[in-house]
């Protein structure tokens, strides 16, 4: 599905991401872990198509150029990325977002509108799942929301998008246990043989919920080990120096 | 200079029109208008008040005769009307009042029509109130307006009445290719306890120069909400200058939504007469070619236990120009007056002009006042966070900067209308987008 080879960006002459190379396929979820300044935020953005980055490589999607393609394609193509950040826009209600949304999408498919029943009776199935107040739907995007609604709104907006592929930027950083839990089951009630997940987090603790198939360690822009989940309590217990002594002492 | 003056020239005029003054019940003021004319001339760029507004060729329009009087036959109103209003209607056409196409009103308890007839009908009311309040002693333009214009529209709710239905006042200008004088002069009575919605829309396909004033009083109590609408102006030139005096416990809403003309110059200034007033201003203006549009605002707070809460937003695209001059007084009296103002711009693109000054003049120390302006783009992160969730550029866009101005236009309280601005908006930003 993801096909990533020897991909790097810059930013401003600053080398960020220095030849990654990555295989996503349907049904799989990968994490990502790193210490900070890594690249795992730039890889996501690289990914969802943000500007400002001098990239090179290669990314195919389904066979298809990436990197080629504006944002708006990206999603439209399948991609979704759950903002590290979510974005507040003053005076755009959820609800009037979340139609263009799908409404954008679904012309690009060549599909007519979704009339107005079938959409509020999908938004209400797809808040529930994320436990999301049906009052934050008139509200403006994020404004005003807590943090861990603004991370709920964004696995909400995922649900009714339903992406190929979806790449969640630290959506776990900043939620307690019980926002924790209700972020993990939502995404895997999300979770099946079609779809792939890629999860970037800081902390091994999300990997209790939402388990993956694959784990990578992001260093200074490498993927310098990757693994199974076991990798992840390695890295919990003997935290990222374990690694950067490990990997000297191969070189 | 030459020293053959055209025939024609406003002084010349001016003489002419004082010539038949003789017995008018208005001869006092239109006198006193002329001679402060006189003394003040048209405005220029050396002006402090007029620094960032450059009507070239206005000095030139001295010699223009006035618009031709039009057949109102020839007017279909249907093209202009707001849907879903039922409301009084007043139409002038090129500053001439069209009887036919108007639904006047003229009873003791409210009177809804035009200066020309107010002049026999209510002759104590405009001896009263016009040009009383209007500052002609230091605008030339006000000046001029006072010594000349010939028409106009004329409100009066007597104490207590309340007028359920709008009033929209249609200002046409059409039928001419060459730039040329409107003077129009309007009066509001609103007395103690009366209750008034107006609605002024200025329409135009001909290079016309409106130079109107308009004198609101708001009684002790009485409520007066008024809207001024240039979306469909052309390449106008408008001078407006609203006066509002408020007295005790008034309230006083003002919304002016600009989104076309060429040369824009509006002034609303408000006073308050007693304690408990209220006063709101919303404005919106849009620029998206070589054209000013232009707010001068001013709230004098002169009495304490007053409010004053004011919004202006704008969004400037190639070659516009904005001005924003917001002015709140406050009078060693004024105490705990709460006053607040906001102007925020999104400026489109390099070749875009914004001018904002914010004037606080606080002479009072028990006082709530606060005020921010702002000049910025579309914010990326917004614009991204919109694309990456597939909404394609210039729909991100149009929606982000509809969502920046809609803050004005929700603040409409007549639904029809908000509705029709809103939906009108839309096309408009769409518009503005794909003219890049």
């Amino acid at each position: 599905m993801l096909h990533i080879n020897n991909l790097r960006a810059s930013i401003d002459d600053k080398q960020i991401l220095k030849g990654i190379n990555l295989e996503v396929k349907p049904g799989e979820v990968h994490a990502i872990m790193g210490p900070n300044g890594s690249g795992k935020s730039t890889l996501s953005s690289v990914i969802a198509g943000r500007e400002g980055y001098e990239v090179s490589g290669e990314v195919l999607f389904n066979g298809n150029d990436l990197l080629e393609m504006a944002p708006e394609v990206r999603a439209w193509e399948g991609i979704f990325l759950a903002f590290q950040y979510p974005v507040e826009i003053p005076g755009v209600s959820n609800t009037n977002f979340m139609r263009t949304c799908i409404n954008e999408q679904r012309k690009y498919k060549g599909l007519p509108e979704m009339d107005a029943s079938t959409f509020l009776r999908t938004m209400r199935e797809k808040a529930e799942l994320v436990e999301l107040d049906p009052n934050l739907m008139k509200r403006s995007v994020n404004q005003g929301f807590s943090g861990g609604e603004k991370k709920r709104n964004e696995i909400f907006q995922l649900a009714m998008l339903e992406p190929k592929l979806a790449i969640l930027d630290e959506t776990d950083s900043g939620l307690d246990i019980d926002a924790l839990r209700i972020v993990s089951n939502g995404v895997n009630k999300l979770r099946n043989k079609d779809n792939a997940f890629v999860v970037i987090t800081h902390y091994q603790r999300l990997l209790d919920y939402i388990v993956p198939d694959f784990v990578h360690v992001l260093m200074n822009g490498q993927i310098v080990k990757s693994g199974t989940k076991e990798l992840a309590y390695e890295l919990e217990e003997k935290g990222y120096d374990w690694l950067k002594t490990e990997l000297k002492a191969t070189v | 200079m030459s020293t053959l003056a055209p025939a024609n020239t406003l002084t010349d005029r001016l003489t002419v029109f004082a010539n038949q003054l003789a017995g008018d019940p208005l001869e006092a003021m239109r006198r006193s208008g002329a001679a402060d004319f006189a003394r003040l001339g048209l405005p220029h760029t050396e002006l402090e008040d007029w620094k960032y507004t450059n009507f070239k060729g206005l000095q030139q329009l001295d010699a223009l005769a006035p618009l031709p009087i039009l057949d109102e036959a020839a007017i279909d109103l249907n093209k202009y009307r707001i849907a879903g209003i039922d409301a009084y209607e007043l139409v002038f056409i090129n500053g001439r009042f069209a009887g036919t196409l108007s639904s006047r009103f003229e009873s003791e308890k409210r009177f809804i029509s035009s200066l020309a007839l107010a002049r026999n009908l209510r002759t104590g009311l405009l001896l009263e109130h016009l040009g009383m309040y209007a500052q002609q002693q230091n605008e030339g333009l006000t000046a001029l307006n006072t010594a000349l214009a010939p028409d106009g529209f004329v409100i009066h709710l007597a104490k207590n009445e309340v007028c359920e239905r709008p009033v929209v006042v249609y200002h046409i200008s059409t039928g001419t290719k060459e730039r040329g004088w409107v003077n129009q002069r309007n009066l509001v009575v609103a007395e103690a306890g009366s209750q008034l919605t107006l609605i002024e829309k200025y329409i135009s396909d001909s290079p016309i120069f409106d130079n109107v004033v308009t004198e609101v009083v708001v009684g002790s109590n009485a409520d007066v909400a008024h809207y001024k609408l240039q979306t469909r102006y052309g390449d106008a030139w408008h001078v407006g200058t609203t006066r509002v005096e408020q007295s005790r416990d008034s309230r006083y809403y003002n919304a002016t939504i600009s989104w076309s003309g060429e040369l824009v110059r509006n002034n609303l200034q408000t006073r308050h007469n007693g304690t408990g007033c209220e006063t709101h201003y919303f404005g919106l203006y849009l620029l998206d070619h070589d054209n000013l549009i232009d707010n001068h605002t001013l709230v004098d707070h002169a009495q304490p236990h007053c409010n004053s809460h004011e919004l202006y937003k704008g969004i400037v695209g190639p070659a516009g120009k904005a001005v924003f001059n917001g002015k709140v007084m406050v009078r060693p009296d004024a105490q705990k007056t709460d006053a607040y103002q906001s102007n925020a711009n999104i400026l489109l693109a390099d070749s875009g002009t914004i001018n904002t000054k914010p004037e606080l003049e606080i002479f009072a120390d028990d006082v709530k006042c606060s005020h921010g302006a702002t000049i910025g783009q579309l914010d990326l992160n917004e614009l991204f966070y919109l694309k990456a969730r597939g909404i394609g550029e210039e729909k991100a866009r149009t929606i982000l900067l509809t969502a920046f101005a809609g803050e004005v236009i929700e603040a409409i309280r007549i639904d029809a209308l908000r509705e029709d601005l809103l939906a009108q908006l839309m096309d408009e930003l769409h518009r503005m987008q794909i003219t890049f």
